[in-house]
């Protein structure tokens, strides 16, 4: 190496301060992955009993890809790994297609369109034997109709046996209007995360009406400001019932940087929490902890909910538990 | 950092933001060989990072950790150039003149910009992190002997800016 390319090597090789711009996306989305974390703690996925059907496969993308009817799945729903116990059989609609990559199968086995959630539930199974504690490797891109829509996923999976993966993700959409009939496509990857378009492979494709995919859902405008010792200030301006998982939005100002929990009871008696599920500048959206059992029953009338919050740090650490009391309770009217 | 990578393969969110964390200026020094304009950096580490987070379990070897983190920065800046190439004209980066140009007191985005930008990424992932040029095809999408030329070339530019600038300081 000569003078110039060591200058050169030293010179690029130097310390440096990045600039506030970049410094505060950076933490920005640490502060997404821990909020990412939580979404996948209270995703409970609960391992299903030797139950065994039989899937029915739909040819799709290359045909030396797809994989030939005749190969056993076990059978799998997004209510299950949910934990909710309500009915969501007129919500989902049912793919049951595979393909085929290298060794492993994956198999989309049902979706529901929630808002502009897309939550898909997968099952991928492999031909030679996992280790333990198998976790999934692939996921994917939505595209409705020929457009990338997909921003953001969460959600987890677990291993159920020898040679199954099964995963239950939930993927936000673009606000593009759901009720339009949709050419939907899931491209998967396993990872690299380049070339998910070009890896038709991968790809699975279905054609369905958005009225038809969409759970029906009702939204509760409320208004309910909390303020934090730090000035911070927040408000929850809706609830919206569903039969998947009930939510409430929080408007917030871009420097907040808090986890929330809202906790409380229905009219009833019964426990009811909320948690953060995801946000982004201007929005935090908290849902129903079904897993936990704190799920919203649906003769509610009315639900009283108190907050809790603690500040995530603010780099790298631990995420706190010490979630304190902001304000006084108040009451959602959610007939 | 091997550990770190290891955790972070099995999700722990905060294993995976302290690896991120220790790789912020290489990412920050990566993406500005691409882009100008400081926000579309920001905006291509966040996502970077984001999409780091969700493949992270599919990355099969820690060893490989570092080529495909520059794989994924590498296509996001791509995609922003070609997002913005209407109205953003990355060969319009200005080289500083020569005149201007003192080797030994420069900080290093001088020294890219100094660089042609067909030279500038390549010789920065030689330099930076001592990836060789399969690696550098590779993340780069690109012909080996395409690199290793335009190696060999940057490199002689390198040399030649050094020996003017010599040359000039001797006068």
């Amino acid at each position: 190496m000569n003078r110039g390319e060591e200058l050169f090597k030293a010179a690029v090789q130097e310390p440096i301060e990045v600039s506030a711009v970049v410094k505060k996306k950076v933490l920005e989305s640490f502060s997404q992955i821990r909020n990412e974390k939580k979404s996948r703690v209270n995703v409970r996925f609960v391992k299903i009993a030797s139950a065994v059907s039989l899937i029915a496969l739909i040819l799709v993308g290359s045909f030396s890809s797809a994989v030939y009817a005749g190969f056993k799945a076990i059978s799998y729903n997004i209510s299950t790994a949910l934990g909710i116990s309500g009915e969501l059989k007129p919500y989902t609609t049912v793919i049951n297609q595979s393909v085929l990559d290298d060794n492993v199968t994956i198999t989309l086995n049902e979706v529901i369109l929630s808002g502009n959630e897309l939550i898909v539930s997968t099952t991928e199974t492999y031909a030679e034997k996992l280790a333990e504690n198998g976790y999934s490797e692939y996921s994917a891109e939505v595209y409705v109709n020929g457009r990338r829509v997909s921003y953001a996923a969460s959600g987890g999976s677990t291993q159920i046996d020898d040679y199954n993966i099964e995963s239950v993700m939930t993927y936000l959409l673009e606000d593009i209007g759901f009720a339009q009939d949709l050419d939907m496509e899931l491209i998967f990857s396993d990872g690299n995360g380049i070339s998910f378009v070009n890896n038709s492979d991968l790809k699975f494709a279905f054609n369905t009406s958005g009225a038809e995919l969409a759970v029906d859902t009702t939204d509760i405008e409320i208004d309910q400001t909390f303020t934090f010792e730090d000035g911070h200030q927040i408000t929850a301006y809706r609830y919206t019932r569903s039969p998947l998982l009930d939510k409430i939005m929080i408007k917030r100002d871009k420097g907040f940087n808090y986890d929330l929990i809202l906790k409380g009871e229905d009219n009833l008696g019964n426990p009811v929490s909320f948690s953060l599920s995801s946000s982004n500048d201007e929005n935090m959206i908290l849902k129903e902890d079904a897993v936990s059992g704190n799920n919203v029953s649906t003769e509610a009338k009315s639900l009283t909910l108190t907050l809790y919050a603690v500040k995530f740090p603010e780099q790298s650490g631990k995420l706190s538990n010490d979630f304190q009391q902001v304000g006084e309770s108040f009451t959602i009217d959610i007939e | 950092m091997e550990v770190l990578i290891m955790k972070a393969r099995k999700k722990d969110s905060e294993a995976f933001i302290q690896l991120m964390d220790l790789n912020t200026q290489y990412m920050y020094k990566i993406a500005k060989s691409y882009l100008k304009v400081e926000e579309d950096v920001a905006d291509v580490l966040q996502d970077t990072i984001l999409t780091c987070y969700e493949k992270i379990g599919t990355l099969k070897q820690n060893k490989y950790f570092k080529t495909w983190l520059t794989r994924i920065l590498i296509n996001k800046c791509k995609d922003i150039l070609g997002r913005n190439k209407d109205m953003y004209i990355r060969e319009e980066i200005p080289e500083i003149p020569v005149n201007d140009f003192h080797y030994d007191n420069l900080e290093w985005s001088q020294v890219l910009q100094s660089l042609d930008e067909k030279y500038r990424t390549i010789l920065l992932l030689y330099y930076l992190e001592d990836f060789n040029t399969r690696e550098i095809a590779e993340m780069l999408d690109m012909n080996e002997k395409t690199v290793q030329t335009r190696l060999a070339r940057g490199r002689g530019k390198i040399s030649e800016l050094y020996q003017m600038e010599e040359r000039r300081s001797s006068i």
